[in-house]
Parts: structure tokens; sequence; C-alpha cells
């Protein structure tokens, strides 16, 4: 049969929270958006099991009534931002099993499969009672090398109540052990293990006759690969059985200290640059900002929502003697009232404003997608230096980071690359026609930063070598 | 095990594993396949060593293209 859609619905912040209060999953990758900042997600994103639930609780009215689920299998496939529409789709339903799918835009972002029958025989599972019964309030900082044979017991920290209040229906059709259950599972991964950086991959769980009813979802550390970051644990709930798999995911990445980059830059290298680091709050901007402070030069660095970090980035520049203030920017807004506070005429400008890279597409070329990296790289460039020149800056040399993507093309970056290569052109003609403005542009590698961190830890370049060549031998003219 | 039993094991995992119906191939690739992702790679590659008792190194995982490669893989380790 074709897909039928069965509803739609968004997950609002209040909706996170409640969540998380029902399942005591309080990961920041859906609750803080500072911290969701700083992964692989870039925005706080919605628990993989609340859609599930939501899922079942819209589910349930369509599925036989003689029927109890006896399994279900599911696969998280893609992060589903907060905010975001998504949309239910039923695949299958006939006497024996249920499909079922969620889609964002157009992409599938949760496959899920129900095999409906009797429930199994009783679980033997030789989880340890003598374990810790664990009520974590904060998420484990684990790494996949302390899974390796981890077993515990994650107390179930809400009651039948409330989750007969929040899922009623699910409920009905799964018991509110099951819903529990599976509640316990987002607890194990979001603040166990792996814990604070971890990504929930999908679960196959059964229904078995009751043993006991102890309020704890058990668990035992199946497989920890440290090859792909890996983790399955066997599961034991009550009256439930089964295996979650979860991946282990890159910390936020940590740019270069001053200290160390210290000896790669003259004391007095750029000591006549008033710089402005567009983006310089963390990745090639916050090193970016360091490098420059560490030749001499005054540092102004921008942040859109990072304000923690821009003062943390300014912090360590002063200590070490060099000259930064932090500046409130969006390169989206016009900036002429944003710049009012620069109280010196600013000679460079290096330009690090992106929004999140690597993004979940459901087709080639999303217009959207383009339009949200052309404002970044192509609009809010070219208003901002326009800007800086209507308000006196006398010349201004300019550094563009453009991609070596717009080359090499990888699949799924086709928005990315055009907007990247929009920017080249629009420098090329800034350079010809304008002559209060140089713009060096360079074509970085892929460095290591939170965008573009992965599990499995591609290969990236020397972010230090990168940045210390692009403003210094280069580009003579930012000195 | 000789090539037509390892594309039969193969179809096995794949019958587990995916949700679509998706039939091995020599020429098919991950991007044939809508829920073959990278994050998904990962694991299937674990249900592929699980199946056949075999242990893949990182760069062999890389390294093969297509599902052809994957069964060539499989069968060098498994010899």
């Amino acid at each position: 049969m074709n897909p039928v859609h069965l509803s739609s619905r968004r997950f609002e912040s209040q909706d996170q929270l409640e969540f998380a209060r029902i399942s005591s999953d309080w990961n920041p990758i859906h609750m803080d958006a500072l911290a969701a900042r700083r992964t692989q997600a870039g925005a706080p994103v919605v628990h993989g099991i609340h859609l599930l639930l939501w899922s079942l609780e819209t589910l349930a009215g369509q599925l036989p009534e003689n029927q109890d689920v006896s399994s279900m299998r599911v696969r998280f496939n893609a992060f589903v931002y907060v905010g975001e529409t998504v949309d239910l789709f039923l695949g299958g339903l006939d006497a024996g099993s249920c499909s079922f799918h969620i889609q964002v835009d157009g992409a599938i972002v949760c496959r899920a499969m129900l095999k409906l029958g009797p429930i199994g025989s009783p679980v033997a599972y030789p989880a340890s009672e003598s374990a810790e019964l664990l009520r974590p309030d904060e998420p484990n900082e684990r790494t996949i090398e302390d899974a390796e044979g981890l077993t515990g017991r994650i107390a179930f920290t809400c009651t039948e109540d409330q989750v007969l209040e929040m899922f009623p229906y699910a409920c009905t059709k799964l018991t509110t052990d099951w819903v529990r259950s599976l509640l316990a599972t987002t607890t194990l991964v979001g603040m166990v293990c792996p814990g604070l950086y971890s990504v929930y991959s999908g679960l196959t769980i059964s229904a078995s006759e009751q043993i006991s009813r102890p309020e704890e979802l058990q668990f035992e550390v199946a497989l920890a690969d440290t090859r792909f970051k890996l983790v399955r644990m066997k599961v034991l709930g009550p009256g439930v059985a089964g295996t979650v798999e979860a991946a282990f995911r890159m910390p936020p990445t940590d740019q270069a200290s001053i200290a160390s980059i210290a000896s790669l830059i003259k004391p007095d290298e750029f000591k006549d640059a008033v710089a402005l680091v567009v983006g310089g709050t963390r990745g090639m901007g916050e090193l970016t900002a360091k490098l420059l402070a560490t030749g001499g030069a005054k540092v102004y660095l921008t942040y859109a929502v990072g304000h923690d970090d821009a003062e943390r980035v300014v912090s360590e520049i002063v200590n070490s003697g060099g000259r930064a203030e932090s500046l409130h920017y969006d390169v989206l807004l016009p900036p002429s009232g944003q710049l009012s506070e620069l109280t010196s005429e600013i000679t460079h400008v290096y330009y690090f404003a992106t929004p999140q890279i690597l993004r979940r597409k459901s087709a080639l070329f999303v217009r959207s997608l383009y339009e949200e990296f052309h404002a970044f790289y192509v609009t809010g460039f070219y208003d901002l230096l326009q800007c800086l020149i209507e308000g006196g800056s006398r010349t201004i040399t300019a550094f563009y980071p453009s991609t070596v993507w717009v080359e090499e093309r990888p699949s799924g970056m086709t928005e990315y690359a055009m907007a990247k290569a929009a920017g080249e052109i629009l420098c090329a003609d800034l350079n010809r026609f304008e002559p209060r403005v140089r713009v060096i542009v360079s074509r970085l590698p892929r460095v290591l930063t939170d965008q573009t961190s992965t599990i499995m830890g591609v290969s990236t370049a020397d972010a230090v070598a990168i940045m210390v060549e692009a403003i210094t031998h280069q580009g003579h003219a930012l000195r | 095990m000789t090539s037509p039993q390892a594309y039969e094991k193969l179809q096995n995992v794949f019958d587990n594993f995916f949700f679509g119906d998706v039939k091995v191939a020599p020429d098919l690739e991950a991007k044939d396949v809508e829920e073959w992702d990278s994050l998904l790679h990962m694991s299937l590659i674990l249900a592929v060593e699980d199946e056949f008792k075999i242990r893949f190194g990182v760069g062999e995982v890389e390294s093969f293209q297509n599902v052809g490669d994957l069964v060539d893989l499989i069968l060098a380790k498994a010899k």
C-alpha cells in the first residue's frame, strides 16, 4: 500500500520539557540551545522515544483491537529539530504487522515495524541485582572504552498515572510498564550509556510474560565497538526485553589555546590591524581571533547566539595580554545598528558566519536551504562590507573562507557549494569594481570543528596550520 | 563458502536489517537505498560481522563501494 498520512505535529520547547520530566532524559542536546549548538545537531533535537510514543499514541486506534503488540523494531535515522513539523505515515497494516515512518520535509527520520500477536515467554536475563540502581540527574561523560561490560539498573522515575496521562492510547495498547520501559531506554542512552555524547540509533524490543514487576529497566552492554563508536545493550523491563543501539558522538571540538599558538605568530605581525572576526566564538573564527590577537591586532569578535563562548575567547585573549571585545552581530539582520558599538575603525574583516553546514535533505536541491546559505555567505558578507565602508572605514581587507567542496562537490552538499561559489564571484567582483575593498579568498579543506566532527571521525586538516598560512604567508596584504 | 552462499546469507542480514525490501546484488550501493545512511552503515557492518563471524578493519569498511566489494571481502575473511 502507499503510505497513508496519519498526523502532523511540531514538538516545541515546552514539549521537550514535559518529556524530559517524565523520562528523566535531560541530555542537553534536547534541552539547551547553547550546548546543542556545539553538537553535530547544531540545535536542540526531539527525543527519539518521544517521536516513537507520539506515533504509537496516534496509531493505537488503528491497530486491531484483539491483537497485542508482541514486538517492535525502530530506527532513528536523523535528527528532528524542535519546532519542525513532523508527519506520521502508516506504511502497511495487516493482521500480523504494522509499519510506519516519520518524515520531516519529505525526508524519513524514523522507521518502525510492529509485530502483532501473542506475547513471548518469560525472558531469563542475567542482570545483576547487586548493580547500583541509577537515578541520574546529570548525563554521564562516558567514553566507548568505559562502556565495555557495563551493567546496571535504571529506576523508573515516572508513575503509571503520569504515563497514562501523557500517552493514554499507547498505554492501552502496550501497557504502562512497556511505555515506562521505553522511557527508561532514553534515560539509559541520554544519561547513562553513552550518556552526554550520545545518539540513540534504534531498538528492538519484545513483550514477554511478566515474571515480576520491578520499577526499573535493567541493562547490560553486549557490545561496545571502538571502531564505530557504537554500543549495543540488552535491556529488560517489566514485561519487555530487547536490544538498544546507540552511538557515541564526538564531544565539542576545542580549538588550540593561545599558549599553544603563540610561537607561530610574531607579536607585532598585525599590530596596526583592527579586525572584525564575524563568527569568532568557536571553530575557525575562534582560532583566527586568537591568532590575530597574538599578532597584536585589536579584535572584535562577534557572536549571534554564543555569548558565553564569546566571553570565553575574549577572556583568553585578554588574559594573554591581547586586545579583544565581543559584539553581538547577526548577519541576517541589517548591519548598521548592530555595529554602532564599534569604537575603532575596522581595517580587516574575517567572515566565518555560517549556519549548520551538514544537513538532512530529501532532494538533491532544496531551495530554502540554498537561500539560507546564500543569506549567510553572500548577502550577509556584502551588506557588512557596505556598511563598514559607508560607516567610515577607508579601506578594508577581508578574508573570505570558501571551501574545497566548490571543486570536490561531495554528495549532499549542492546548496552549500553553490552558495560558496556565489560568494567567490562576489569577492572577485568586489576586487574588480570596489577600490576600497580587497578580499582574499581561500578554499579551505575540511578542518575539525563542532560543525564537521562526526561519529566516525573523518580525516580533517590541521586547522592551525591552515589559518596561519591563510592569514600570514598567503595574505601579505592582511598585515 | 561460495559466492552464491555468501549472497544468500547476506540477503538474510538485509531482510532483518532494512525496513524496505532491499535485494542484494553486486552493484548495489548505499546511495541506492534511501535508508542506508552513514550511521546505519556502521550498524549494518556489525550485523554482517555477527552473521559471518568475521571482523573488518576500519580501512576495509571504508574501502568497499558496493555489495560486490563487500562479498569479496567476506569471502576473503571467511576462508
